[in-house]
């Protein structure tokens, strides 16, 4: 029946059977990460390789002297604590030639819902 | 509008599991419920239309209110948020979904129970699960659902408004069954519209100082949230809203109408509407029974019938909303969920209880008209 109150189709493409086993985060990341800048790539590299290596966009939020601004290269996330590292850990690098470092902390939202999902 | 009882397919289960609606049974007890619809006429169908796309313009009127006198208090919305709610009404962030929940009898006009603006809890069933069981059940008849196609042409519209956000990342409880199968089909229908996604928990975001971030460390554009504004704003990363450059779906000056302060004030600008019911902040306005409800309840949650003459019960911020009975339908209590997709009308879904107040638990029944 043509009306203007329905769907004429109702395609799926994610949804349904072939989605049925989906991975869930169970394990989150470590709650807060730092990576690294340098001044240049030469230096990020004696820490990193190159694939680790990216020209700094002045993304993150700075913790350690210098400001907010772009410049530089950084190198990838490791877990802040170093207890709580994993295998694929990159690691905070060696040849203390790092000019500031940046944080990302994760976790900040969820306490409600998981909350929720106890109470039941 | 009648409930018919009916013989369930035999492969239901496994026919709505292709679906993704693998929730159909909690606890024991069926969610989605075959055994009966609800059947109504096309004039029926009308004015449960025409309702729900007044009421939408009533909210509309009420937000516009809300920001010009620029005081959320009774919403029981923080003030550090309240210029960037009003903020985000101002710039027309456009809204995508919503949900009010309707009593109707089929003659009497509908009544608002309460509107769910910011969830959309039940949109699967309503917009597949429903649509399929139609084609196979009652082929040849009508449904009151375009929702499907509504959500895709909106999403297709988005991505048209902001030609500059390549990726929509979706957050919210993923170890839920619904909240994730909800997620996956909001999904489906803004990559139909032309979006590629990403989800994640909603415990992943990151925040690296400037803006939140999925895990592989880029910022976020464009987060769907499967989460409520009110929990957001009370978490860790809450403060963050107010710095973060992201648009959200729903967006912030949703967060007055997924409110049920919003009855109140809707009675205060529309007195005796007939698609509303007396409600107000203080009990003791009603004299009669009323259904007392905490403003930020959801499913059911803290709402608790008050018999006349009875004080409050519930401590923290609440409403009061005079008692309009569920209409019984074969001795079950039926809300219908009318849908407004992008400021239209789109479609129902009837939830169904032998109890009078509707919970998570109530039972999802297909409808169709004739």
């Amino acid at each position: 029946m043509e009306s203007g109150k329905r769907s004429q189709i109702v395609g799926l493409t994610l949804v349904g059977a072939a989605f049925g086993a989906i991975e869930l985060a169970s394990a989150f990341p470590p709650t807060t990460l730092h990576r690294n800048l340098y001044a240049d790539r030469a230096a990020c590299e004696r820490d990193y390789s190159p694939a680790q290596c990216e020209a700094n966009s002045g993304s993150g939020s700075s913790s350690s002297g210098g400001g907010h601004g772009g410049g530089g290269y950084h190198g990838p996330y490791y877990a802040a604590n170093r207890s709580a590292t994993t295998a694929s850990d990159p690691g905070p690098g060696r040849t203390g030639q790092v000019t500031r470092f940046e944080t990302s902390a994760r976790g900040g939202f969820g306490a409600f819902g998981r909350m929720a999902r106890a109470v039941g | 509008m009648r409930r018919e009882r009916l013989e369930p397919r035999p492969d239901w289960r496994a026919k709505v599991e292709a679906l993704g609606l693998d929730f159909h049974t909690s606890e024991g007890e069926p969610y989605w419920w075959e055994a009966a619809c609800y059947a109504f006429s096309a004039v029926e169908i009308d004015v449960i239309e025409a309702a729900s796309e007044t009421l939408h313009k009533m909210c509309l009127e009420a937000v516009d209110r809300l920001v010009e006198a620029g005081d959320f208090r009774r919403l029981a919305i923080p003030e550090p948020f309240w210029s960037w709610v009003a903020a985000s009404w101002r710039r027309q962030d456009p809204g995508l979904y919503g949900r009010f929940d309707l009593a109707f009898d089929g003659s009497s006009p509908p009544k608002l129970l309460e509107y769910n603006a910011d969830t959309p809890t039940a949109l699967l069933e309503a917009a597949v699960v429903q649509w399929y069981w139609l084609e196979e059940v009652k082929k040849g008849a009508d449904q009151f659902n375009s929702i499907h196609e509504k959500l895709i042409a909106a999403w297709g519209e988005l991505r048209r408004r902001h030609p500059d956000t390549q990726l929509v990342h979706f957050a919210g409880v993923l170890d839920e069954p619904e909240d994730r199968r909800t997620i996956e089909y909001m999904r489906d229908v803004c990559q139909q519209g032309g979006w590629p996604t990403e989800q994640l928990d909603i415990a992943e975001i990151g925040w690296n100082g400037r803006a939140f971030t999925d895990l592989a460390e880029r910022p976020i554009s464009a987060l769907f949230k499967l989460y409520p504004w009110e929990w957001l704003l009370q978490e860790k990363f809450g403060p963050h809203l107010l710095a973060d450059p992201a648009a959200f779906i729903e967006p912030p000056w949703k967060m007055l109408l997924s409110n049920k302060a919003i009855l109140p004030i809707l009675w205060e600008m529309f007195p005796g509407h007939p698609n509303l019911l007396p409600a107000f902040f203080e009990r003791d306005r009603i004299a009669g029974p009323c259904i007392e409800k905490p403003i930020h309840g959801r499913e059911g949650e803290g709402v608790v019938q008050i018999a006349a003459g009875q004080p409050r019960l519930g401590g923290g911020e609440r409403v009061y909303q005079a008692l309009a009975p569920l209409p019984q339908f074969d001795g079950q209590h039926a809300v219908i969920g009318s849908w407004i997709i992008a400021g239209q009308a789109a479609g129902i879904g009837i939830r169904e209880d032998d109890r009078p107040i509707t919970t998570n638990a109530s039972r999802f029944v297909p409808h169709y008209f004739t």
